[in-house]
């Protein structure tokens, strides 16, 4: 296995809206947004937590990953909103990831974790399909139109 | 307790702890952000082993950032807060409607733009 798709945790989902109550609010920007090489093998149906396995870190971008508040133009907010879009779907999305002053080497997926949570719980990983690096450069990552993720809750 | 004042109780700690919490992003960095898009510096990733990114100008700020978009962020994140310090109709509303606000003035930025899950990194494909 390999990163070859793009998914939600659904193991952390479950929590978010069983007795668990598991605390992931999506508006936060505490979150963070860590860097896997495409060795790592993601499962999303058992992976809870955030783990350095496989991770891509370098200058400008610290193992453990960029905070939201913090990963945006001039290391602002990247502003996560959570809205209705399109009908019937509810649509994650964020400005655009803009870190300057990165060198990374070969980032195959970003992977999102709730940081403040004791859990380090994952939220969703992003397959970039390719890898890519930078050499003091912007690592950068804009968003589709349709938001990082949207579920479908009318199908 | 009530399991309605349990849950009231945990939201207004959630909320203040929040919003006293440094990592958070009170207020929105607007004076920065808007410097950059008046200047639109090169904001390329640069090639490993040959281009310097400070030097690449394949991308500016510009791709990623509107003053459409500083605007409505700042706007959201303000009234986020209010709305955080004080959950009142009024505050739901203005939140709601600031968060809109966001979501169109991203929209217009990202026309062109592919609508697929992921979109990638902007990032210049190593080698």
């Amino acid at each position: 296995m390999s990163v070859t798709v793009s998914g939600l945790y659904v193991a952390n989902f479950i929590d978010v809206v069983d007795a668990t109550q598991l605390a992931i609010d999506l508006s936060l920007t505490s979150h963070k947004l860590a860097l896997l090489a495409v060795a790592a093998t993601p499962n999303f149906s058992t992976d809870v937590s955030w783990s350095n396995t496989n991770e891509v870190a370098g200058t400008g971008w610290a193992t453990g990953g960029v905070a939201l508040s913090a990963a945006a133009t001039g290391a602002s907010s990247t502003a996560p909103t959570v809205t209705e879009s399109p009908t019937g779907s509810l649509m994650y999305d964020m400005n655009d990831v803009a870190v300057s002053s990165t060198t990374l080497t070969s980032a195959r997926a970003a992977r999102l974790y709730a940081d403040v949570l004791a859990g380090d719980n994952l939220i969703v990983l992003v397959n970039f399909g390719a890898d890519f690096s930078t050499n003091n450069g912007t690592f950068g990552i804009q968003w589709a139109t349709t938001g990082v993720f949207a579920l479908d809750l009318t199908p | 307790m009530t399991y309605a004042e349990a849950v009231e109780q945990q939201r207004q700690a959630l909320a203040t702890a929040r919003l006293n919490d440094p990592a958070e992003h009170f207020p929105y960095k607007h004076d920065t952000v808007s410097a950059l898009v008046a200047e639109d510096p090169p904001m390329g990733p640069g090639v490993p082993g040959d281009t310097d990114g400070s030097g690449d100008t394949s991308r500016t700020v510009a791709d990623y950032m509107s003053q459409g978009i500083a605007d409505a962020s700042r706007d959201y994140i303000d009234a986020q807060a209010a709305y955080l310090q004080d959950p009142s109709e009024g505050n739901r509303d203005a939140y709601n409607t600031a968060r809109d606000l966001l979501a169109a003035a991203r929209l217009d930025h990202r026309a062109g733009r592919g609508e697929g899950f992921v979109v990638g990194a902007a990032a210049r494909r190593a080698g």
